[in-house]
């Protein structure tokens, strides 16, 4: 296999998948916004593909203590979807998906059920876009809280069976005047990361391209 | 599995389940439901669900359903966000809490079906609610009735929890300052985090702590904060108690107040005294100013020989017919008298704070060009030390005057060490603070500080009030002036300094002179004339040293008078210029007292290069003369004033070829 | 009538996209391409711009602000917001702007519809 994980997939495919996640991220936005009650701030600065020792790296860097809301997708593609963030900001996004003026003591006990719903929405936003717009189906699973440092997120026994690609894709989430950053990871075995790319390129087909013309 | 067992098998669970078609109509409502919702299958199969529940708000569960069937979509609701779900029941009555999955039957599209399935929660929550109650009980008993602030903040220092008190303490509700960084509420935000890391560190922090909070309303509370961390569910809480030391503080500045305005008075009253000292001494002054010491005196008779010498030399001229010789005596003697004017200034100034010709002086070099004369005022019993810093400040005073002052600090030093010792003089640049300058009675800022310290016997404390005082001397008749130091006072006042007297018995004197810096330059250096008359002829030189114009002058014609060629020097430098060279020189006429180098420094010089000079010493002060010992040989002294006839007799005495 | 049509969009699909439905009823449209604000105001200050379909969710300056650039430079231009995010707010938001909100991905409908609104009320120059 490569060592450069940009030789998987060309410009124009990696520029197709962040258009997804986009979309995604969006509808999931306007989704938390009927929710929550007020405006969602919801953006994707970049998504990448890279390596799972690099995603690890990069969780690790800032903080060591996490909390992820997991979901398995089966189909055509397999995996598991992780929405990620720092420990110490879990309590926050709870307040900012409430009515903000609870108490300590139920912010604590909501903080399971409320991170679970909230990145329910958040990934259900991402991983429908891509499925609808892809016209594939996944089936995916009930949202699951765990927590814990990169190697523990990244490294979860199989099944299913979870390859060496992530995709990336960092999110900042901005509710209530509260600003979280997060993460989203997507962890993919070859065979579903091969499909991917070829479901890319159909899309790439019927959206953009031209009947016959050359995709660069 | 047959269909009647399917069916059971779905009753017999203890979740609701709802199943419902790709037209969303309800197809299955199982047991456990219908206990719940009171609503038995027959009333909802084959209706929506918003039919069945019409006063629910189904929109998230309705979009929910659609990502079913449409995407195959599993959506989890929970009760933490949307409290009102399903109106729903539990056996005793109760609102059933419950969250909600909803997903597609089939595995794959096309999806025919969803489900709801409903999951009932209220028994953790409740189970969770009544300890957490039983907990917090005491907990809220104290916490919540504390009259202190309590605040929780996470590591963040986002604050997650603050008690009522904060109302009452700081004028903020508590959900107003819950989720804003604690960090608002206090003056010194910075301190406030110190000590927040410092317990997150578990590291040294000395508590309670004293922090100044801001309220509400902008004013300010003066807290003592103690805080302490704890850990619950892997989760680290920082909890701090805010007590307010108002009270405290405010006693503690009223005594600082009250200690300002002790201070305050006292400076007052000082100020008070200072004056009517002030009064007293001016008083005093004018009752002195009727009457002449032996000081004055001398400077008189120097200037008085000048006027006389010269009009005995014109009335000689005029009888010699030599008219045109005259001038030069008529200015002389107008000099001297102007002279002797000016010290008549000095005296009336001494009275009156007239300013008489102040220039900007170096005072480390003024020190430096009288430093022998000093040296010889207080004899040899008497050890100087002469110190000063690098780059002295200039002042701006009468030369004179201040050269009169140290001299006379100097003088009465040694006389109050009648058994040798010790004298420091030493200059320095200070500058003078607002208190001090106001003890003083100066302008605060640069001064040069010129201070005078003996190991002499000391004056107690009824010495030193009246040592400022004309007239007031402890010195025995005959040798004191007794105007010394009141003089020394007039001059410095004059200057706008100041001066201070400390002195123990037993244990010297020390005076502290202070004049404000001269911000300026000093004027060029005096020019020294040397005269010019080098007539290389069979006669002989004289060498006349005298820093006196008018007695040098005269001097001088006195020299020509007995066929001498006369050579003049203003200071020993210019002198030495003269006897280092290869001049000729028959007889050396010097003056003792000198600014610079000395009469006698000059004799020694002299005689390094002219072993055999003759020289003449001339000297105004009587003590000097009479101890003679330095007297070497070809060497002879008279004091001024002196006659011209008797000059020139001694003149004559020591050039005879047998001396 | 053939206009010149301006596309935004960080997405180089996205922008192909928008191309392909266009060409679908309008094959001799001109449509100029611009990745972001930039490159979509140097396009207005070079070229003659009719209308303008901008991304909102841009990295930098979003699709309002650079609607409003657009704006000043042309104050009467038909100016479409596309994306997948429609919250009530930015929705209004695009109203404000003067601005219609069109859902992302762009149908071939939705599209036209714009388009066909725009002629109709003349607001589009034609020198």
């Amino acid at each position: 296999m490569s060592e450069n994980v940009q030789d998987i997939m060309d410009d124009l495919e990696l520029d197709a998948l962040t258009e997804l996640v986009n979309i995604g991220v969006s509808r999931a936005a306007t989704n938390l916004r009927d929710m929550v009650g007020e405006e969602v701030h919801l953006s994707v600065p970049s998504v990448d593909l890279i390596r799972r020792k690099k995603a690890v790296e990069i969780l690790s860097r800032n903080d060591s203590k996490l909390v992820a809301v997991h979901q398995v997708f089966e189909g055509d593609i397999t995996g598991r979807a992780l929405l990620i963030f720092p420990e110490t900001r879990s309590l926050e996004l709870v307040r900012a998906v409430t009515s903000g003026n609870l108490p300590l003591e139920d912010i604590i006990d909501l903080e399971q059920e409320a991170l679970a719903e909230t990145g329910n929405i958040i990934l259900n936003g991402c991983l429908a876009t891509m499925a609808n717009m892809l016209q594939r189906t996944f089936k995916i699973s009930l949202p699951e809280i765990l927590r814990g440092d990169g190697d523990l997120l990244f490294n979860m026994p199989p099944p299913p069976e979870s390859g060496d690609v992530v995709m990336f894709v960092y999110i900042n989430f901005a509710i209530r005047s509260r600003d979280i950053q997060g993460y989203i990871a997507m962890l993919m075995d070859m065979p579903s990361l091969t499909t991917l790319q070829l479901l890319l390129r159909e899309f790439i087909q019927r959206t953009g391209g031209a009947d016959g013309a050359s995709l660069a | 599995m047959s269909d009647t067992e399917t069916t059971s098998t779905i009753d017999a669970l203890a979740i609701g389940v709802i199943v419902l078609d790709d037209q969303r109509r309800i197809v299955r409502w199982n047991e456990w439901l219908e206990v719940a919702s009171g609503i038995p299958g027959t009333a909802a199969i084959g209706r929506f669900l918003s039919d069945v529940f019409p006063k629910t708000p189904l929109t998230r569960v309705l979009a929910c359903m659609t990502d079913a069937l449409e995407a195959g979509i599993a959506s989890f609701i929970t009760q933490s966000l949307n409290p009102d779900l399903f109106p729903l029941k539990t056996r005793i009555g109760k609102r059933l809490i419950h969250n909600i999955a909803i997903s597609a039957v089939e595995r794959e599209r096309p999806f025919k079906h969803c489900i709801i399935q409903i999951l009932d929660v209220t028994g953790a929550t409740e189970r969770e609610q009544v300890l957490r109650k039983r907990q917090n009980a005491r907990y809220d008993a104290v916490v919540g009735s504390a009259q202190d602030v309590i605040l929780t903040v996470d590591p963040l220092g986002i604050v997650q929890f603050a008690n009522p008190a904060s109302t009452a303490q700081l004028g903020y509700a508590p959900e107003n300052i819950i989720g804003q960084d604690a960090g608002f509420l206090f003056k010194d935000q910075k301190a406030w985090k110190d000590i927040l890391h410092a317990i997150l560190d578990s590291s040294d922090v000395h508590l309670p702590a004293e922090l100044t909070a801001i309220r509400q309303d902008g004013s300010l509370s003066y807290l003592e904060v103690t805080a302490s961390k704890w850990i619950s569910d892997s989760r680290v809480y920082v909890s701090a108690i805010l007590r307010d030391v108002n009270e405290r503080r405010q006693i503690e500045e009223a005594l600082r107040d009250l200690n300002t305005t002790l201070e305050q008075k006292v400076t007052e009253r000082t100020d008070k005294l200072m004056q009517t000292e002030e009064a007293l001494r001016q008083s005093q002054k004018m009752e002195a100013v009727g009457q002449l010491t032996g000081g004055i005196a001398h400077d008189f008779n120097n200037l008085l020989q000048s006027i006389i010498g010269s009009l005995d030399r014109i009335g000689k001229r005029i009888s010699e017919g030599r008219i045109s010789e005259v001038d030069k005596f008529v200015e002389g003697a107008m000099a001297s008298a102007n002279r002797a004017a000016a010290l008549t200034h000095r005296l009336l100034a001494f009275a009156r704070r007239q300013p008489i010709d102040p220039r900007p002086i170096d005072v480390r070099k003024l020190l430096g060009s009288i430093e022998e004369l000093l040296r010889r005022s207080v004899g040899e019993g008497i050890d100087i030390t002469i110190t000063s810093v690098e780059n002295l400040w200039l002042v701006r005073c009468d030369a004179n005057q201040l050269e009169n002052a140290i001299l006379n600090l100097c003088i009465n030093a040694r006389d109050a060490s009648p058994d040798g010792g010790a004298l420091s003089l030493d200059v320095a640049n200070i500058v003078v603070d607002e208190k001090c300058a106001a003890q003083r009675d100066i302008a605060p800022g640069e001064h040069v500080r010129f201070r005078v310290k003996d190991s002499g016997v000391g004056m107690p404390q009824d010495v030193i009030d009246r040592a400022f005082d004309p007239f007031f001397t402890t010195k025995p008749t005959g040798q004191g002036t007794g105007l010394g130091l009141s003089m020394v006072y007039g001059f410095v006042k004059q200057s706008n300094g100041s001066i201070r007297l400390e002195s123990h018995p037993g244990h010297g004197t020390t005076v502290e002179i202070c004049l404000p810096r001269f911000r300026g330059e000093l004027d060029g250096e005096a020019e020294v004339k040397v005269a010019e008359k080098f007539v290389s002829e069979q006669n002989k030189f004289v060498l006349i040293v005298e820093d006196e114009f008018m007695v040098r002058f005269l001097t001088v014609d006195v020299c020509s008078e007995l066929g001498y060629r006369p050579l003049e020097a203003a200071d020993g430098a210019a002198a030495l210029k003269i006897l280092e060279s290869s001049q000729q020189i028959d007889l050396l006429i010097t003056d003792i007292g000198m600014p610079g180098l000395n009469g006698r420094q000059v004799a020694d010089a002299a005689r390094v290069s002219r072993p055999d000079l003759p020289i003449l010493f001339m000297t105004g002060y009587a003590e000097t003369a009479s101890s003679s010992g330095f007297l070497g040989k070809g060497m002879e002294i008279i004091t001024k004033p002196v006659s011209m006839n008797m000059l020139t007799d001694r003149i004559r005495a020591i050039m005879a070829p047998n001396s | 009538m053939t206009y010149n049509i301006l596309v935004v969009d960080d997405s180089k699909l996205a922008r192909m996209a928008v191309a392909k439905i266009l060409k679908v009823r309008h094959p001799d449209w001109n449509h100029l391409e611009a990745a972001n604000a930039d490159e979509a105001l140097a396009h207005m200050k070079t070229s003659k711009v009719d209308i303008a379909l901008l991304d909102f969710n841009m990295p930098g300056r979003d699709g309002f602000v650079v609607a409003s650039e657009l704006r000043q430079l042309n104050a009467e231009m038909p100016i479409a917001i596309i994306s997948a995010n429609y919250q009530r707010e930015i929705v209004q938001r695009a109203k404000d702007f003067g601005a219609i909100f069109l859902t992302k991905p762009l149908t071939e409908e939705a599209l036209h519809k714009f388009l066909e609104d725009v002629m109709a009320t003349g607001k589009v120059g034609g020198k």
